[in-house]
């Protein structure tokens, strides 16, 4: 037995729990989600999904019973065809357009992820917790990427089952077969969108304290990169593919409008674009190399905490 | 992780950044209650502390907590709580919300995080103000908050990094109270500070550095004792103190009598003969001594020799 001048007090604190890095994840996403800025982008993004569905359901439901039949007769193997078109370009309207606001909440938000952190050296305070910077670092870099794999990818598969749903009777099951590719051009997007922009803002955020910096360094990276992209139309060879990659928006888009173009040569009509749009299987690994490195940023500031800095 | 007592024991922990040493062979143990770790600026208390918390690898020896080596070990952050010397918290959220967050982090569900939040704030005077931001505390109330939430998750072994930097007396007063109440529960308290003064009230024992190496460990009267080499100072009350002085100027070793109305300070480079001779000429007829007062035993004296 040991006795202690003072008496011993045995430890009754907590011995378990979840994992450090889904409690870093989950207190982020719920501390983003209550913010002004978030709130209104989900607004944003929810009137624009809800717009584009009622054009849809315009084009492929409402209208087509009105119109369409009639005129195109009732083929149903054109029919799907033609619905399948509907939706790809409604999915390609509404990326297009969200790509705008998903930029926008990684700048505003996620700009302050680990910045904030740098400002108030809360750092410290949490990495002499139960907490190993790799937690911390995997339950930061989750944090946008979830944001935006939410915001992109379920809306486009409401979008793909509506227009099932929406089908004659008995055709539903017949038009997500012919559909069956859309929810992986919709995964691909998500999954790009996903990687590259919070590896960037992640990159940028956990650079500098300061989330006004922050915002703006990724506000002329994302935005600059559009310019660069759109010197490399007008360069060819590996240099000018390189230069249209800079573009991460375009990159996202890259699936969602080839899958596009692919539907409307199904009709003869060509698309100038696709020769332009970047090769999707670079502009994955350039996503996945961003979300890397903002992860291994963020990680190796959290080695570098020291109490007294 | 493991039951062990609260302890924080270094085995010959040194750390060098490149070519300079912070911490050079330093071995000490501190157990329960509160422990001052004294030096001055670049003594190596931050070193010390940063290896305690598991921030750095030590590159020779070995820092133990709880008998748990901390770096890379979180489950001995469990029964850590810092409260670190710089300002720390997000200036825009609230303190309660700031406090629910890291508690959750030692795997606290929301609704125990924010209760024992709460709980930690009252315990430091911040109960009334537990819905406002941190960026609108003042100092005294920025510190009260940096111990909450290195109390708020109940941990054992508490490393207190300059805790009352910057307080008013009223506020050194309340935090020196809740230090002390930490050490009485228990907890391993290791309680950091150039101020001398400010540790000489709270720790019971106290840890020297300087120049990364531990100059002495013990209670002031134990690091006092181990000085013979120094004069000691001791302060003699009486109302006859001009009679009284002259009688101590043979006593042995002393080498400096001054005397005021009161009564007289005498310095002595042999106490315990001294002592000898003080109980024996002062019944014989000698003039009454009503006190014998250390003089320099506070911790300002001690450093001052320790570091000479």
């Amino acid at each position: 037995m040991t006795v202690h001048a003072r008496g011993y007090r045995a430890y009754a604190g907590a011995l378990g729990g979840p994992p450090a890095w889904w409690v870093v994840f989950r207190a982020n996403v719920e501390a983003l989600a209550a913010t002004r800025a978030m709130r209104v982008m989900n607004t944003l993004l929810l009137l624009l999904a809800c717009g584009v569905g009622v054009l849809l359901y315009v084009q492929v439901g409402l209208g087509e019973r009105i119109f369409a039949r009639g005129m195109r007769g009732d083929d149903p193997a054109r029919l799907l065809l033609d619905h399948r078109l509907a939706l790809l370009t409604a999915l390609r309207v509404y990326y297009t357009s969200a790509s705008v606001v998903i930029v926008l909440l990684s700048i505003l938000t996620g700009a302050g992820l680990v910045a904030d952190d740098l400002r108030a050296r809360a750092l410290t305070l949490i990495m002499v917790r139960p907490v190993r910077p790799l937690d911390y670092a995997l339950g930061k870099a989750l944090v946008m990427p979830w944001f935006v794999l939410t915001r992109a990818a379920l809306p486009g598969l409401a979008m793909w089952l509506l227009v099932g749903a929406w089908q004659a009777p008995g055709q539903t099951q017949a038009f997500w077969e012919a559909a069956s590719d859309v929810p992986g051009v919709i995964a691909s997007f998500s999954l790009l969108a996903a990687g590259a922009y919070p590896g960037l803002v992640l990159l940028i955020s956990s650079a500098t304290p300061r989330r006004g910096v922050a915002s703006g360094l990724a506000a002329a990276v994302l935005f600059g990169g559009l310019v660069v992209r759109g010197i490399g139309l007008h360069v060819s060879g590996l240099q000018g593919e390189a230069f249209r990659l800079a573009s991460l928006s375009t990159n996202a888009l890259a699936p969602v409008l080839e899958a596009h173009w692919r539907a409307r040569e199904a009709f003869g009509r060509r698309d100038w674009l696709l020769e332009r749009v970047p090769s999707i299987p670079a502009a994955a690994w350039l996503a996945a190399g961003l979300l890397l490195l903002g992860f291994l940023r963020v990680w190796w500031r959290a080695r570098s905490v020291e109490v007294s800095e | 992780m493991s039951a062990a007592p609260a302890r924080i024991e270094a085995e010959r922990l040194s750390k060098w950044y490149g070519e300079v040493l912070g911490l050079n062979e330093v071995s000490v143990e501190v157990g329960p209650g509160v422990t001052g770790l004294l030096g001055p600026n670049g003594a190596g208390k931050s070193t010390f502390l940063k290896l305690a918390c598991g921030m750095l690898r030590p590159s020779l020896g070995r820092v133990l907590l709880a008998g748990e080596e901390p770096f890379d070990n979180p489950g001995v952050m469990r029964r850590v709580g810092l409260c670190p010397e710089q300002d720390a918290a997000y200036p825009g959220v609230a303190c309660r919300a700031v406090l629910a967050y890291l508690t959750r982090l030692h795997g606290y569900g929301r609704r125990e995080a924010r209760l024992l939040a709460e709980a930690a704030l009252g315990r430091v005077g911040l109960g009334h103000v537990l819905d406002r931001s941190v960026g609108t505390f003042s100092k005294g109330m920025r510190q009260r908050f940096k111990l909450a939430q290195a109390l708020a998750h109940d941990p054992d072994i508490v490393i207190l990094d300059e805790p009352l930097n910057g307080l008013d007396p009223s506020a050194r007063r309340d935090l020196s109270g809740v230090i002390q109440s930490l050490g009485d529960e228990g907890r391993c308290v290791l309680v950091s500070s150039h101020v001398l003064h400010e540790v000489e009230h709270l720790a019971r024992r106290s840890v020297f550095l300087y120049q990364g190496r531990v100059l002495a460990e013990g209670t002031r009267a134990e690091i006092r004792r181990e000085l013979p080499q120094h004069p000691l100072q001791v302060r003699l009350l009486t109302p006859q103190p001009r009679v009284l002085a002259q009688r101590m100027l043979d006593a042995p070793g002393v080498v400096r009598v001054s005397t005021d109305a009161a009564g007289v300070d005498l310095l002595t480079t042999q106490p315990e003969a001294f002592f000898d001779h003080l109980q024996r000429e002062v019944p014989a007829g000698g003039p009454a001594v009503t006190a014998i007062l250390p003089g320099d035993e506070d911790l300002e004296a001690v450093f001052r020799y320790l570091t000479r």
